[in-house]
């Protein structure tokens, strides 16, 4: 974001805030103060940052209510280690805008129009925008949104806007019939005023005798002439216990932006099939596996996942989570867990957790080994006052311990 | 004229009334604070699937993008921004960090080590949270003898491997051509061989490429590279 449009989107939030329109505004302010520590892999040296969050929203900017603004962003500072802008390092601040917009609701629940930074998204793409957009919902069975504005790009340190670069889309949509959703949406990304990326989207779902329900959705890539993604699928929770069956295919073709010389290249089709379980056992205890069958146009893969979330009712407060991966095919197989659990007493909480994989990519003659182990725990001091602290230790196939951490001070007011 | 247009007001109002109510968006925010498994009783009970399982993480794009999306209901855009660009204000203790920015859950272990696998499975999903550079930024720093790539460690490294195999050198880069601009963003070592201007000229476009419509639109920005 360059800063005359950084000042601009500042300077029309504070404009929204003046005692003229917030006379009774209601402010609230999410705060967190991090302190991290971490090797750096590119200079296999010990760095630390201080980062500061701040979220806030206000709302009832005016006697209505519908006038909202809330913003999120980041500060962030390195120490230790050799400066490198390229990796972040840079002798300043830096900043990161995750969103800041002006928000009005219109009357009856009929949709938002938002001014400022934000996060879009329609069945044709996703992005942020430095921009305008609006979304209309109950309209009967037609629903819309519309968004326009510069195109923010977020990279290592940066989240830049620059003229010519813009983010465009258009979603309509409607419910034909009761249970039914079908949607056409188009967008548009310009790069130096050029269209680099042009998509068209297409999703309906139907619902099913209330036991089931079917749905396809399809990117269609206008600048290349050919689909992009198509996703085709079922879900069906035929008992009265949430048991709910997912099976899908999906196929992807990928294409690139067009101010890149990969947008001219021959690309093949990545084809998945999945079939997926997840099961409700009590409000309690939830399992779910699934198996992918992967096809890469010539060399497969099988992919299968099982896990389980648990809260036992012997124990308050103990949450358990665990799941088994296994991955056989191209480019690679890897075999892991993953297992975490979480107690909660009084204001305290204690969490701790293990991965484990082993892996082989086809350029490896053999297997290698990761372990990831990590603890933590949190205070609650006041209400609205939460230390954290987290500690992890990885060995890794280039680093036999690797430690990172994170000690956090959250604030609500 | 105006009594046909005053008969269709008659008719399709309470038509719209009924759509009004029969199509009403569910307002969930009187249950955000509701444990997940809780939701499914009212779910399956209302004929609607339960979601937030097993896998969410992979699932939730197509209801997140449409117009009739709830998700507002429950989160703010910080839940969409922290996730896909790494932001950290609501981390919890499992979450774990590349240098500042927070990591999802699928960035297991030696993410390093294992993520060419992943990225490979459906090659389109890392450019969800990802722009190109992302991938450059690493991938320009290491030492090129240090990858495994495929074919690239056959060669001990080197470029070789083209000449030496020529056919897996194409099935690979067509596979994941994104991995290809990991190391290479501008494509330069592509024109060694792929420009129309120099080299052994080999056309590397798909069947029915669409060049003029991309030519056109883009203003020929990426042909001019070959052409």
């Amino acid at each position: 974001m360059t800063h005359r449009a950084r000042f601009l989107w500042i300077g029309l939030l504070f404009l929204s805030l003046t005692p003229a329109v917030s006379l009774a505004a209601d402010l609230r302010f999410q705060s967190s103060t991090q302190y991290l520590w971490y090797t750096d892999p590119f200079k296999d040296k010990d760095q630390s940052d201080l980062v500061q969050y701040l979220k806030f929203g206000a709302t009832k900017l005016e006697p209505t209510g519908r006038l909202s603004a809330v913003g999120y962003g980041r500060l962030s500072g390195q120490f230790g280690g050799e400066n490198d802008p390229k990796l972040g390092d840079d002798d300043g601040l830096l900043g990161r805008l995750y969103f800041l917009y002006v928000n009005y609701a219109l009357p009856s629940d009929r949709g938002d129009v938002r001014l400022g930074r934000q996060y879009v998204s329609v069945g044709a793409g996703s992005g942020t925008v430095d921009g305008i957009s609006a979304e209309l919902r109950n309209l009967g069975p037609v629903h819309a949104t519309v968004f326009a504005g510069y195109d923010v790009r977020f990279a290592e340190t940066t989240d830049r806007t620059r003229s010519g670069n813009y983010l465009a889309g258009v979603s309509v949509g409607g419910s034909l019939f009761k249970g039914n959703t079908v949607d056409v949406s188009y967008l548009r990304k310009y790069d130096e005023s050029d269209v680099i990326r042009e998509m068209v989207g297409v999703h309906a779902d139907q619902r099913i005798l209330d036991k089931a329900k079917a749905y396809a959705d399809l990117r269609y890539d206008v600048l290349h002439g050919t689909y992009s993604e198509f996703l085709g699928g079922a879900k069906l929770f035929p008992f009265q216990a949430p048991v709910t069956f997912t099976a899908e295919y999906f196929a992807s073709y990928p294409t690139f932006d067009a101010d890149t010389i990969y947008t001219a290249f021959a690309v093949t089709r990545y084809r998945e099939g999945v079939g997926r379980v997840d099961y409700i056992v009590t409000p309690r205890l939830t399992l779910y596996g699934a198996y992918t069958r992967a096809d890469y146009d010539g060399p497969t893969a099988d992919i299968g996942t099982v896990g389980v979330r648990a809260t036992p009712k012997q124990v308050p407060g103990l949450g358990l989570n665990a799941s088994l991966d296994l991955r056989n095919g191209y480019p690679g197989d890897l075999t892991g867990f993953q297992a975490s659990a979480d107690y909660a007493f009084g204001k305290a909480m204690l969490a701790a957790g293990i991965s484990y994989d082993v892996f082989q990519r086809d350029s490896m003659t053999e297997d290698f080994s990761a372990k990831k182990v990590w603890g933590g725990g949190s205070y609650e001091f006041r209400k609205n006052m939460t230390a954290r602290l987290r500690v992890e230790d990885t060995e890794t196939r280039q680093f036999r311990n690797e430690f990172q951490g994170r000690a956090s001070v959250d604030l609500s007011f | 004229m105006k009594n046909k247009i005053l008969r269709s007001i008659l008719i399709l109002l309470p038509a719209v009334m009924m759509a009004v109510t029969a199509y009403a968006r569910e307002d969930h925010k009187a249950y955000r604070d509701l444990k997940l498994p809780e939701c499914a009783e009212c779910h399956t009970g209302s004929g609607i699937p339960p979601n937030h399982g097993g896998g969410w993480q992979k699932e939730h794009r197509i209801l997140a993008a449409g117009p009739n999306r709830n998700c507002y209901d429950c989160h703010d855009q910080g839940t969409c921004q922290d996730c896909h660009k790494g932001g950290g204000i609501s981390a919890k203790l499992s979450d774990s960090q590349w240098k500042r920015d927070i990591k999802p859950e699928s960035h297991r272990s030696d993410w390093v080590s294992i993520h060419p696998i992943q990225a490979s499975s459906n090659p389109q999903q890392c450019s969800r949270c990802h722009e190109p550079p992302f991938c450059a930024n690493c991938h320009g720093r290491l030492n090129v003898t240090s990858l495994t790539i495929r074919d690239h460690a056959k060669s001990g490294g080197t470029q070789a491997y083209i000449a030496a195999f020529p056919d897996q050198h194409a099935a690979e880069a067509r596979r994941n051509l994104a991995s290809c601009q990991a190391c290479h963003p501008d494509g330069n070592v592509c024109l060694t061989c792929h420009s129309a201007k120099i080299g052994i000229k080999v056309n590397p476009h798909p069947k029915n490429f669409k060049a003029d419509r991309i030519g056109s639109k883009s203003n020929n920005r990426s042909c001019v590279v070959c052409h």
